[in-house]
């Protein structure tokens, strides 16, 4: 083989080489998460969505052309109960406002929330209850807790097994 | 301009990597091949970590396979190196065929599926990492599932399930394997659509590339083995985690912006590459005609239908009951590579100007201008090849759009008329833009391969060179070489007359382009 041949042959090697450990070091890429550096306050949970029946006769009109054994006694409508719900950190409100529903009437009311909060001794004050002041006290969660978060630790608020908001951290 | 400026930068890497590979093994020619090889590794790996792998215990079961001495933890990686790999070499070969302008015409099929194939590996890619379940896929999942809640997919959000109130259900894992195996099937069907439209389509790179890839793929895994972040824990937001770049680039950025910018984004870089075929296509009057056959001059051989590299030839009956078949270009499949003029004996076939008999045409004139070539070696060859940018007596010079579209007579003519020798450059084989032009003029030139070139030729004054155009050394070293040989015949004696028959001697004007054929007669409409 010639001097040229294998000065050639070995840059092409050593090209090839370079270029896999190129490869594999891009395949491993330390990112530091910027997220990493606070904490972050999290709400999670799903409840049945309550709602309101209200009945009332049938009018004439409604019962017109329909057999005596199949007039309703009563006709009656679901109405959804609008929820509100209220996050405050040491006092200042994080959020406040109406939890949006998915689909239909009676569809499950899904409260899932993120705010990244500096770490630190907090305290935390969460709210769920129905936006009409005249309805039940037993439909609204609420929690009110001090968390000491440090950098990367999640603030979970959520239900417990007997269905009541607690706030707790992960280990 | 930047299409040009960039096409010019991959034309001098491919000159630099020929000088170090040779044009035989440059990887860049293999980039398609390259992809298939890397799924290959890809699914026989997989299949070996498959069995291992525990949808309850993810994590786990990872760090079990990573703690097997013998196959685990360089399997893992060489399953992880070849996925890069792949996404590497299908990068590449996109940007060739786009710099190439092969990305539109009868390529928008290849094109606008090969988008999808490079979608489906990402799908694959992404839920293997999910798969892992280290801080990485964690990080991943969340992050795709905000950046699909964002769609009106889901009635509630899919965030929820990441949340941490609740261990992950083992239906996620499940789903998430699912999607990871049924995917590479998808791939399977959506390579079969890409290169159903290329008869005989190469999908492993030669065996010498092959096993030098799967070597160092291989030896990357043994010495530089796949990073393995913490275990995922969703009460805890990951800190350093390792990205692979290849498949999550752009979990920084979409992480820093509202999910519909992250749309938007992705949205607008898609529309604009499936767009390409449509983007690229020349004005109508600069578009190269299709090739199209003359019912009268074909003899039905079936040799174009055999050497159309896109299928786009078809022997049907001929009409006027006398029997027989002839053929007939589908101008939709054809590109308009040229290579069906030169498998035509009779000359009957080719896109407009560019049949056997328009070249035949040309090299009169050529000869006619240089009347003594007894001197030189007269260089044929492929314009996109390194004859394209040859420097030396443009005289001696005879150019054609590819090397496979040249036909053997015009050799014969050359040689006949008393040229020291003649040598053709053509572009290295796997890089040819009509796929198998350098093949199949190397057959035609020396294996007897229709239209072969007759045997009154002497051999010793043809020969061939594969150089692409930016590769002036390899032009260089083989006209030294080929003149060194000929130095040793005697000088070259030209024939008084030159009649190169064709084997159906019909008038000049019965060439297949003479507007007084009609085209549909020869050709199959869209
Ligand atoms: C998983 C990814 C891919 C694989 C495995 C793959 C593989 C291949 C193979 C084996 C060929 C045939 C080569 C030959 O025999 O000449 C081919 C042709 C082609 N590929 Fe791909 N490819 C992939 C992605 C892409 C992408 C992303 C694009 C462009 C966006 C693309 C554009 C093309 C075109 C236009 C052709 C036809 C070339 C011609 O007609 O001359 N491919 N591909
Ligand atoms: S190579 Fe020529 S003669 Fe043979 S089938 Fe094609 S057009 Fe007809
Ligand atoms: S020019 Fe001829 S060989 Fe090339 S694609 Fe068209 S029909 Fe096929």
């Amino acid at each position: 083989m010639s001097a040229q041949t294998w000065a050639r042959r070995s840059v092409a090697s050593l090209l090839a080489i370079a270029g896999v450990v190129a490869m594999a070091g891009l395949s491993r890429v330390r990112w530091r998460n910027p997220a990493a550096e606070t904490a972050e306050l999290r709400l999670s949970w799903r409840i049945p969505a309550p709602s309101e029946r209200s009945c009332r006769p049938p009018t004439e009109a409604e019962i017109e052309g329909v057999l005596p054994h199949m007039r309703p006694s009563e006709v009656c409508t679901d109405e959804a109960i609008p929820y509100r719900l209220t996050v405050l950190l040491d006092g200042d409100t994080l959020h406040s406002g109406p939890v949006a529903r998915a689909g239909g009437r009676i569809r499950a009311i899904t409260v899932y929330e993120r705010f990244a909060i500096a770490p630190g001794d907090h305290r935390i004050a969460v709210e769920f209850a129905p936006e009409a002041a005249s309805a039940s006290e037993a439909m609204a969660m609420a929690v009110n807790a001090d968390v000491a978060a440090a950098p990367g630790d999640v603030i979970l608020v959520a239900p417990d097994d007997t269905g009541r908001l607690r706030a707790s951290k992960g280990s | 301009m930047l299409k040009r400026l960039l096409g010019r930068v991959l034309i001098r890497t491919d000159g630099w990597v020929d000088r170090l590979y040779g044009s035989k093994w440059n990887p860049l020619y293999q980039s398609g091949a390259l992809v298939v090889l890397c799924l290959a590794v890809m699914l026989v790996t997989g299949l070996y970590l498959i069995f291992f792998y525990r949808i309850g215990a993810p994590y786990e079961s990872i760090v079990r396979i990573e703690g097997q001495p013998w196959g685990g933890r360089w399997i893992r990686s060489l399953h992880r190196y070849a996925a890069d790999g792949a996404v590497v070499a299908a990068v590449l070969h996109a940007l060739r065929m786009f710099f190439q302008g092969r990305s539109w015409g009868p390529r928008a099929l290849a094109w606008i599926s090969g988008v999808f194939l490079v979608f489906l590996l990402y799908v694959c890619g992404l839920t293997g990492y999910v798969m892992v379940w280290d801080t990485h896929g964690q990080l991943l999942a969340a992050e795709g599932a905000r950046l699909l809640d964002a769609l009106p997919l889901f009635s509630e959000p899919i965030s929820r399930a990441f949340a941490g109130a609740d261990p992950m259900p083992s239906a996620f894992f499940f789903m998430n394997l699912f999607l990871h195996i049924a995917v590479p099937v998808g791939i399977v069907i959506f390579l079969w659509l890409h290169v159903s439209r290329v008869a005989r389509p190469v999908l492993l790179p030669p065996r010498p590339l092959l096993w030098a890839t799967v070597g160092l793929l291989t030896a990357a895994a043994l010495v530089l083995p796949a990073a393995l972040g913490p275990a995922a824990d969703l009460l805890r937001l990951p800190g350093d985690v390792t990205l692979d770049v290849f498949y999550t680039f752009w979990l920084p950025w979409t992480r820093s912006v509202p999910p519909g910018m992250a749309w938007l984004a992705a949205g607008v870089a898609s529309a604009v590459i499936v767009a390409v075929p449509f983007l690229t296509r020349p004005r109508t009057d600069r578009r190269p005609a299709p090739s199209f056959a003359s019912t009268r001059l074909c003899t039905g051989c079936e040799q174009c239908y055999t050497d159309c590299p896109y299928d786009a030839i078809r022997m049907v009956d001929r009409e006027g009951g006398r029997g027989g078949k002839v053929a007939l270009v589908n101008p939709a499949a054809c590109v308009s590579c040229g290579i069906c003029a030169g498998s035509c004996a009779p000359m009957g076939v080719g896109p407009p100007g560019r049949t056997g008999r328009d070249q035949m045409s040309r090299v009169k004139e050529f000869v006619q201008r240089h009347p003594d070539p007894g001197e030189d070696i007269v260089v044929v060859g492929c314009g996109r090849s390194a004859a394209g940018a040859w420097a030396g007596d443009q005289a001696r010079r005879f150019l054609v759009s590819c090397a496979g579209n040249l036909h053997t007579s015009v050799v014969e003519y050359l040689v006949r008329s008393g040229a020291r020798g003649v040598l053709i450059v053509a572009c290295p084989s796997r890089d040819c833009w009509g796929r198998e032009g350098p093949k199949w003029l190397v057959e035609r030139l020396f294996h007897e391969r229709e239209a072969e070139l007759k045997a009154r030729v002497d051999r010793r004054r043809v020969r061939v060179a594969h150089a692409s155009a930016f590769d002036q050394w390899s032009l260089e070293e083989a006209m030294d070489e080929f003149a060194i040989d000929l130095a040793r015949l005697d000088a070259p004696v030209g024939d008084d007359a030159v009649e190169v028959e064709t084997e159906c001697d019909l008038a000049e004007s019965a060439a297949p382009h003479d507007p007084s054929l009609p085209r549909t007669e020869h050709t199959l409409d869209p």
